[in-house]
């Protein structure tokens, strides 16, 4: 199994007990506002710790209750696309992918530069992520994202913070920019065209519980 | 007027450089200090941050005077810290510059503190988890994003710690004493002339104390501005 995860949580007056074990690469989890979704992903990045449970990504061990595993959020190697993208305010295009690499100052800017290429940024490294559009502002913070080299990316509702018109073209550019990505996308949205476009393995979530696990065929999309 | 001018020129202008060097040093101390502990408030539960908040605020409300006895009573030569501090490394607080700085640093420590926390708890969180799920390490969470990110707010958080630290009087007049030309402050000078009937000595060091003062809102004002200024 690529991903394995079985986690309680009580979370206010919410409960998630979400089991889910996969070998897809793109999975998409859809479910209804407030149904979950996004905690689960938290859990999995670890920025919130669920009461019990396990979750392992190709054979990593990130958390297990009983043998009181539980990996800092900056050492699971998640990549989290939040809704609002969470680009850092006071630093531009390059200076917010900058911040993440290691190594010399040559290659971290040789790095930089390749990355501003593929997520189509030139021209913008000097812009700060408020003079950027939504879409632009989701190239960027998907270039940083891929600069932290993740096993694992995380996108919640990756494209609810753009107008309707625009999604579509968004969508086929997020796809067509992560087509050469090796490890696990999770996906979460309300929203049934975005999960079918975006996964190949769909797992509905309600009130905090799978419903439902469907593998999804080209046909289906 | 020449009477003025003839005190202007035959001044000692000692409590003006002392309190600035005093709060140059106790505001030092104080951003550092109140950055790390409202980080560090920041990742505590609830309950536990009301509590740490209280004691980390106490300098505020209590009266200065009350500061001072309590800090007179720690640093005293003939109590255990202080005399440890002394005979072993030497270091004397009481009756020195160094109380100056200590007095000033503690009351005006909550100022910095208060404003940071307040700065921290604008930012939208989601900055602090985004990275550190890119692998960034805490320290460099703290540099990178967030002081760059709540900049404004902490900027005039540190403008009001020296303020406060500049016009200190109550503590440092306890723990560091009116020593002229060693821990004479100007707030120590105005209210030592005054004893004496100098209205017009206290009059120029009201005087200063108040472009000082202008000058600490000016810059406020200018940093809480920023780039957005919008003309009703």
């Amino acid at each position: 199994m690529s991903i394995k995860i079985d986690v309680k949580k009580k979370y206010k007056d919410f409960s998630l007990d979400a089991s889910i074990e996969s070998n897809a690469r793109h999975i998409g989890i859809m479910g209804r506002s407030g149904s979950g979704k996004s905690l689960l992903l938290k859990c999995i990045s670890g920025i919130v710790k669920p009461d019990e449970g396990f979750i392992s990504i190709y054979g990593r061990e990130l958390f297990d209750s009983r043998k009181g595993i539980n990996i800092k959020t900056a050492e699971r190697k998640t990549g989290y696309l939040f809704q609002n993208y969470a680009l850092f305010p006071a630093m531009s295009v390059r200076g917010n992918i900058m911040c993440v690499l290691s190594g010399s100052g040559e290659q971290k800017r040789a790095e930089a530069e390749m990355l501003i290429e593929k997520f189509g940024l030139k021209g913008l490294e000097k812009h700060l992520p408020s003079q950027l559009s939504g879409g632009e502002q989701q190239r960027c913070a998907l270039a940083r994202m891929m600069a932290s080299k993740p096993d694992v990316i995380l996108l919640d509702e990756p494209f609810s913070a753009l107008d309707e018109d625009m999604r579509d073209d968004v969508m086929r550019e997020l796809k067509a920019m992560l087509s050469d990505y090796k490890g696990i996308i999770i996906t979460v949205s309300h929203r049934r065209e975005e999960i079918y476009a975006m996964s190949d393995e769909v797992i509905t979530l309600e009130k905090g519980a799978v419903c439902d696990i469907k593998t999804i065929k080209d046909g289906d999309r | 007027m020449t009477e003025l001018a003839n005190r202007l020129s035959g001044m000692d202008f000692s409590p003006l450089f002392i309190s600035l060097k005093t709060g140059i040093a106790a505001t030092i101390l104080a951003f550092f200090a109140g950055i790390y502990t409202a980080w560090l408030t920041m990742r505590e539960k609830r309950g536990l941050r009301a509590v740490t908040d209280g004691i980390l605020t106490l300098p505020m409300i209590l009266p200065p005077t009350a500061s001072g006895f309590i800090l007179l009573l720690v640093f005293s030569t003939r109590r255990p810290v202080g005399g440890f501090l002394y005979d072993s490394f030497g270091i004397k607080a009481v009756q020195t510059w160094l109380g100056c700085v200590i007095a000033a640093f503690v009351i005006s420590f909550p100022l910095m503190y208060r404003n940071a926390r307040s700065a921290f708890e604008q930012l939208d969180i989601n900055l602090v988890y985004t990275a550190r799920t890119l692998g960034m390490s805490e320290h460099k969470i703290l540099w990178r994003v967030v002081i760059p990110s709540t900049a404004s707010g902490v900027a005039s958080g540190t403008v009001l710690t020296f303020a406060r630290a500049i016009g200190e009087y109550g503590a440092t007049s306890m723990l560091a004493g009116n020593i002229a030309g060693k821990t004479g402050t100007i707030s120590q000078k105005i209210a030592m002339v005054i004893q004496d009937g100098d209205y017009i000595g206290a009059g120029i060091w009201v005087a200063i104390v108040g472009v000082i003062a202008f000058f600490i809102i000016l810059i406020i004002n200018i940093i809480s501005m920023g780039k957005k200024y919008d003309k009703w």
